[in-house]
């Protein structure tokens, strides 16, 4: 990978060292996958969460319209079960809260060019996706937003992914106070945290700073922190009301309340408890079971609240708890233009724009202009156009949505109509976010290897019909349709007046691309939100079945009666009865379009579906350590090569240290510095018959010695460190093999 | 080290453009091995404005009827480094953009194209400089001919090339 060493030393000065280490190590990890060195599990869980997932067609497979063909890719490596080394894949660029910065945008606009295929896409969790990447590309590209302060880590596999907020936070009217500091807190506190490595499954967690705005979702996540004030002895204080095991999926369960109040700084350390006591007792075996929702079920919150209270007594203190919170990460927002009333004008597409795109600040005279992104993908040109708006007429920090939209803040009521005329030039300048043509798709069958039917299609081809039909009765206008390509609700499906996921369906032994429908779900934090599954329809007649489902609610509402007030009221039944014409399937030869699916041009098959990565790859502890150990081994080796002794030292005895940390660690989690791993390490296995002496005394030599750098004593150090590593699997394979016996 | 990831894009001169058909025959062409490489897949980017249109990714290439840059053309664009120089490899990448056409007049696409130009560029920021317009510039003229004229240079940001008439 002669580029990324080129990129790192244009970037050196630039680069975070533990982050360029991190990706160094990776590289490492690469060479030694391609000898055969590091399992498929490993790696895979390994670069899943460094956020490079897999996609569609990566076991080589692929149904080509006529036949289902083997795609010859050159390499013979694999970079997980059944994943092609060359095949193209996805990379996840964590953005935490949605925050991204112009020149940030600008460099993902530059990476979507170079290394993908000219698009980045928002998803549902205010990251940045990039597609059809080649793992040979992954260090320079995670170098160069390394270098702009972005970072990939923890976007995919079994950790706490993205942590997100609402993007009004700060900015809007009534809330409680800004959360947007205390989700970058809790960011950086957990992001590859020791606690956090042994997961079952990922971990969500949301903030938001209003309980009626339904944008933070904090009860649809893992864990929600929803703003708070409380009187304590006469004096305000400041807070969180705190939930826990919320989640959409296939099964969707609503938070329960952890904590009615939480101080401000507690929250990282009964966050650290939380995820100590899901990567102790959550499942392991059972991808399906395993999020935190299954556990606070099995248990019941208040069970869990007490295991939670005795973890805390039990964790060694970190001084991170606090002083990650009393320093808090403040983003300053300097608007460009001065504050200016907002006006109307004689342009009624402006108007329109207005009406549905800007709202009032709490700071008088400014704006927030919600860029709306027809499924969340956008060009390098827009890219850049969102970035340049942000850094003349709005403030720089620019948020992504869950809803996969953009907003601009801080925009002055002056500024407006040339943010628009701007965003109109770019393709951006729609005036319908939040309408029911302003829908949400998960990536469903384009790219991804669970999906069964094609959510982007979908709602491209529902949204051209809707637009087809003018100017629509204002209580459909006002409805929210989301899709997802299969049942785990990535589209988040659940929450939307009309909710559709993908399934399918044979006829006359062909297959046919269907979606569920679910009605009556509710964008909204209160309880019992979720949309009424009713029956599944071809997807071909979702158009008409939108009509339909549409006139009859208008037709039939009471006074003022939103869609979920009426899909209660006519019952499972009636809503069923509806939509039971489009259950229908035509014959094929009458309707041959009802076997294919939106925009893909060969017969529907749901052969090409693959195993997912979303549930990552369950790698223990002593795996993820010994890992790092053989990495380090390596790396000496490279630099034995090169001719750099001293260094080839240092990492010998390093891979040492890390491989008895490999050990140790997996007695006592909390075990992190070079001195308390060779204190537990000597404590645990000198003189006990659990490890050779003799190996030992490798370590203890290349401890307390110093050799002289030359390549002899180099060497030496490289062979004992390889003999140490041996030793430890040995010494894990001999204690696994007393535990069977007993 | 030159420079890599070359990207070539002949434009569209006439003929309303179809981006379903063009899907459509995408698909026959992986049916068929009509181009050379290993074709993985198609994708409908039809919902963008001014994107990359519908696309054909390949494990050495991407090749899409592109709608960016506020023309729409036939481009390719390679993902691998190469040891070949960068003129022949211009070489080959239009003659990869001319198959294309072939094939696309086969299928009675109703789509012409103005071959005697194209743009030709580098997805290569790394090795990037002040004059690399000027290489793009020498690398067409031993590629195709001291007749080969620039006719524009991209603007600062977007990806370093130039437009050329080449006869």
């Amino acid at each position: 990978m002669p580029d990324a060493k080129a990129w790192r030393d244009k970037l050196e000065t630039k680069l975070v060292p533990q982050i360029a280490e991190n990706i160094h190590q990776f590289e490492s990890q690469m060479q030694l996958k391609k000898q055969g060195k590091v399992s498929d599990t490993l790696f895979a869980e390994s670069r899943l969460r460094l956020g490079l997932y897999g996609q569609r067609y990566d076991n080589g497979h692929r149904f080509d319209g006529v036949q289902a063909r083997q795609i010859e890719f050159p390499n013979p490596y694999t970079k997980g079960h059944e994943t092609h080394w060359d095949a193209p894949g996805m990379v996840r660029i964590k953005i935490p809260k949605g925050e991204v910065f112009p020149d940030q945008l600008d460099l993902m606009a530059n990476l979507s060019e170079e290394y993908a295929d000219g698009v980045s896409h928002i998803s549902t969790r205010q990251d940045i996706q990039l597609h059809f990447i080649r793992i040979e590309d992954t260090p320079s590209l995670m170098l160069r937003l390394a270098a702009v302060g972005i970072t990939t880590q923890d976007a995919c596999g079994n950790s706490v992914r993205n942590v997100t907020t609402s993007p009004e936070t700060g900015v809007e009217e009534g809330e409680v106070f800004n959360v947007d500091p205390y989700a970058t807190a809790i960011f950086r506190f957990l992001l590859g945290h020791p606690d956090t490595m042994e997961f079952g499954r990922k971990f969500k967690i949301s903030f938001s700073g209003k309980e009626s705005n339904a944008s933070g979702l904090t009860n649809m996540n893992d864990m929600g922190f929803l703003a708070k004030k409380q009187m304590v002895d006469g004096a305000e204080r400041l807070g969180f009301k705190v939930l826990v095991g919320g989640g959409l999926g296939a099964v969707p369960h609503d938070a329960k309340v952890l904590y009615d109040f939480l101080p401000l700084e507690k929250i990282l350390p009964v966050s650290q408890a939380v995820c100590r006591i899901f990567s102790r007792l959550g499942e392991k075996k059972n991808r399906a079971l395993a999020r935190v929702k299954f556990l606070v079920a099995k248990i019941g919150v208040e069970k869990f609240k007490d295991m939670v209270e005795e973890e805390l007594k039990t964790m060694r203190h970190d001084p991170r708890w606090e002083a990650l919170i009393q320093n808090l990460e403040v983003t300053e927002e300097h608007p460009k233009t001065l504050a200016s009333i907002a006006r109307k004008g004689e342009d009624a597409e402006f108007n329109t724009w207005m009406d549905f795109n800007v709202r009032q600040q709490k700071q008088a005279g400014y704006y927030l202009v919600t860029v709306q992104v027809p499924l969340g993908d956008l060009t390098p040109k827009q890219m850049r156009g969102i970035a340049e708006l942000a850094r003349v007429r709005a403030s720089d920090s620019v948020r992504l949505t869950v809803d996969q939209n953009v907003v601009l803040r801080y925009v002055s009521g002056s500024d407006l109509v040339h943010v628009f005329n701007e965003l109109k030039r770019l393709g951006l300048g729609e005036g319908c976010s939040g309408s029911i043509q302003d829908m949400t798709a998960c990536p469903g069958t384009d790219t991804c290897k669970l999906g069964t039917s094609s959510s982007r299609g979908l709602a491209f081809g529902l949204q051209k019909h809707l637009q087809s039909k003018g100017k629509l009765r204002p209580e459909i206008e006002k409805l929210k349709i989301k899709m997802s390509g299969c049942f785990n609700s990535c589209g988040q499906h659940h929450l939307a007046d009309i909710g559709f996921y993908g399934v399918a369906r044979k006829k006359d032994g062909r297959d046919v691309p269907h979606f569920q429908v679910e009605l009556g779900g509710r964008w909204s934090q209160e309880e019992g939100s979720y949309g009424l599954p009713i029956t599944a329809v071809t997807s071909k007649s979702i158009p008409a079945l939108v009509d339909k489902l549409t006139d009859y609610y208008s037709q039939n509402r009471k006074g003022d009666e939103n869609f979920y007030e009426f899909i209660k009221r006519i019952g499972k039944k009636e809503a069923k009865d509806l939509l039971e014409e489009f259950k229908e399937i035509p014959d094929y030869d009458v309707a041959p379009e009802y076997y294919s699916d939106w925009y893909d041009h060969r017969p529907y098959s749901t052969g090409d579906k693959g195993i997912g990565e979303c549930a990552g790859e369950v790698v223990s502890l002593f795996e993820f350590e010994i890992g790092k150990a053989e990495r380090l081994y390596f790396d000496g080796q490279v630099a034995l090569d090169e001719g750099q002794a001293l260094q080839a030292i240092d990492l010998g005895t390093a891979a040492m240290v890390a491989a008895a940390g490999a050990l140790v660690k997996v007695q006592n989690k909390d075990i992190h510095e070079k001195a308390e791993v060779l204190k537990e390490f000597k404590l645990r296995y000198e003189g006990k018959g659990l490890f050779s002496a003799n190996f030992m005394r490798y370590l203890y030599q290349a401890i307390e010695s110093t050799r002289a750098a030359n390549v002899e004593n180099a060497r030496q150090t490289l062979q004992e460190a390889q003999l140490f590593i041996e030793e430890v699997h040995a010494s894990r394979d001999r204690a696994a093999a007393a535990l069977e016996t007993k | 080290m030159e420079l890599q990831k070359v990207v070539i894009k002949v434009p569209v001169s006439a003929g309303a453009l179809d981006l379903n058909a063009i899907g459509a025959e995408f698909t026959k062409w992986i049916q068929n091995s009509s181009l050379p490489g290993v074709l993985i897949d198609v994708a409908d980017y039809s919902h963008m404005f001014e994107g990359p249109g519908v696309i054909l990714v390949a494990h050495e290439y991407i090749f899409s009827l592109d709608q960016q840059d506020g023309f729409n053309g036939l481009k390719v664009a390679y993902r691998l480094n190469s040891d070949e120089p960068l003129a022949q490899r211009f070489k080959q990448g239009l003659d990869l953009v001319r198959s294309g056409i072939a094939l696309l007049k086969q299928a009675n696409i109703e789509i012409e194209f103005s071959e005697d130009q194209c743009w030709l560029g580098v997805a290569d920021r790394l090795n990037e400089t002040s004059d690399t317009h000027e290489q793009l510039f020498t690398a067409a003229k031993v590629a195709f001919g001291d007749k080969v004229t620039c006719l524009k240079k991209s603007e600062s940001k977007a990806l370093a090339m130039i437009k050329v008439r080449l006869s």
